[in-house]
């Protein structure tokens, strides 16, 4: 950021908010500044030109501010110095829109501390969440958000002409299997979008959760779905058969925690393993438009990587095949 | 969050004025769940409410709910930021507003 844009946004939340981003360490993602405070319990994000409308974002916030008193490890907006969840202001004919969140404590868990009681935690959280978006679907609270399956089909769009026809067949056959599942109450709602080991802090049990800057009405097997795959590519138990370690090491306690807040009938895992396989779809085709990542370093082998898990019609199989591959080239390396 | 109840035979006006968010929504809910019997027509004047949380929102649509069994609920001089949040979150097409 320059020098004079962060003079600019500096005074605005100054007096917005009464805090000074001169005492913040910034990080920037692909539609974010994120002003972090050290050793304050919040931060500011502040969106550049936003992608999302000003209703899309206000909906992000209620919901987030409606999930607070059911499970008080969110990281829940705080209202401005004006009582706004949502601050706008224009610079240089620029629009940019700020929210104040709590951030969380603790730290990001690594795969190789990841425990039984770690799969329990996440799970009660993640129960307690879709919970609340089953009770909100019952009384009629429709926030304005999209549906994950129109964001999907307008990715896909996006980067079909880089997608080679055997995946693009295989993603599009994906895609209709899951739009195809109804749209049921207690199964479908306002999911988190984007749940995984890096949008949350761990603190011992107490999982704190942030950026629900990708909410969005989908089945709520897509956030179980998003957080174990990030489990495999992230290295949980690398080297191990996924299937295996999915059924026996992973979901068996997730579920425990999941179900002490979640009503589930016996069918409700039924489609665990489709909605990876559509994650796995939705993180190949994302990659295919962007340019760098923060996450990954080289993003060209990830791309490559998620090509063949998706090719592959046992996407578990080939993660399995793909991990172990890249677990022998670490070992040859060494 | 201040609350100024009128009662008038079978209705019931309460007036809110300040913020109805997780700290004062269970006031009013508490309000609402001693002082219903009898009541056929409840008005809610947002007036001067400058800002309402999804947990407001709740204690509405229980209210609601609630008055959908023995009369009518309406709320009355929504301001722009109010409207907005019942526009978002879909409670334009729940709630009576006048």
């Amino acid at each position: 950021m320059n020098e004079e844009l962060k003079q600019k946004i500096r005074e605005i939340l100054l007096e917005r908010y009464g805090v000074d981003i001169a005492e913040a360490v910034c990080r920037f993602s692909t539609q974010n500044y994120a002003f972090i405070f050290p050793e304050r319990p919040y931060m500011i994000r502040v969106s550049i030109s936003p992608k999302k409308s000003r209703s899309e974002i206000l909906s992000e916030l209620m919901w987030v501010d409606d999930l607070k008193p059911f499970k008080q490890t969110i990281c829940e907006p705080n209202a401005s110095l004006n009582g706004l969840l949502l601050e706008e202001f224009a610079i240089d004919g620029k629009l940019y829109r700020a929210s104040m969140f709590r951030t969380a404590r603790g730290n990001i868990k690594l795969t190789t501390e990841m425990k039984p009681m770690f799969f329990i935690c996440v799970g009660d959280l993640l129960g307690a969440i879709h919970h609340v978006s089953t009770n909100e679907r019952e009384l009629g609270i429709r926030y304005s958000r999209k549906k994950l399956s129109d964001t999907f089909d307008a990715l896909k769009n996006r980067v079909k002409e880089h997608i080679p026809p055997q995946i693009e067949k295989r993603i599009t056959s994906v895609q209709q299997e899951v739009d195809s599942l109804p749209e049921e109450l207690g199964r479908y709602g306002i999911c988190h979008g984007d749940f995984h080991i890096n949008n949350f802090f761990v603190e011992e049990n107490n999982i704190w959760l942030f950026d629900f800057d990708g909410c969005t009405y989908a089945s709520y097997m897509y956030d179980v779905a998003s957080f174990i795959q990030a489990c495999f590519l992230m290295g949980y138990k690398a080297g191990e058969d996924c299937r295996k370690v999915l059924y026996e090491d992973i979901l068996p306690y997730f579920k425990t925690g999941y179900e002490l807040n979640k009503e589930c009938d016996e069918h409700y895992w039924d489609h665990l393993e489709l909605f990876i396989t559509y994650r796995v779809a939705m993180a190949y085709m994302s990659l295919l438009e962007i340019d760098e990542c923060g996450v990954v370093d080289d993003l060209e082998q990830i791309r490559q990587f998620l090509s063949y898990i998706i090719s592959q019609e046992d996407v578990l199989g080939a993660m399995t095949a793909a991990l172990k591959q890249q677990a022998g080239g670490h070992d040859e390396g060494k | 969050m201040t609350m100024e109840k009128t009662k008038n035979d079978g209705a019931l006006q309460i007036a809110l004025e300040g913020r109805l968010d997780t700290t004062t929504a269970p006031q009013l809910e508490e309000e609402l769940k001693s002082g219903m019997d009898g009541i056929t027509e409840l008005i809610f004047d947002f007036e001067k409410l400058a800002y309402i949380s999804s947990a407001g929102l709740r204690v509405l649509l229980s209210a609601q709910k609630a008055m959908n069994k023995q009369g009518k609920m309406l709320i009355r001089h929504v301001n722009e930021t109010i409207m907005e949040i019942f526009e978002v979150t879909g409670f334009v097409d729940i709630l009576s507003i006048e």
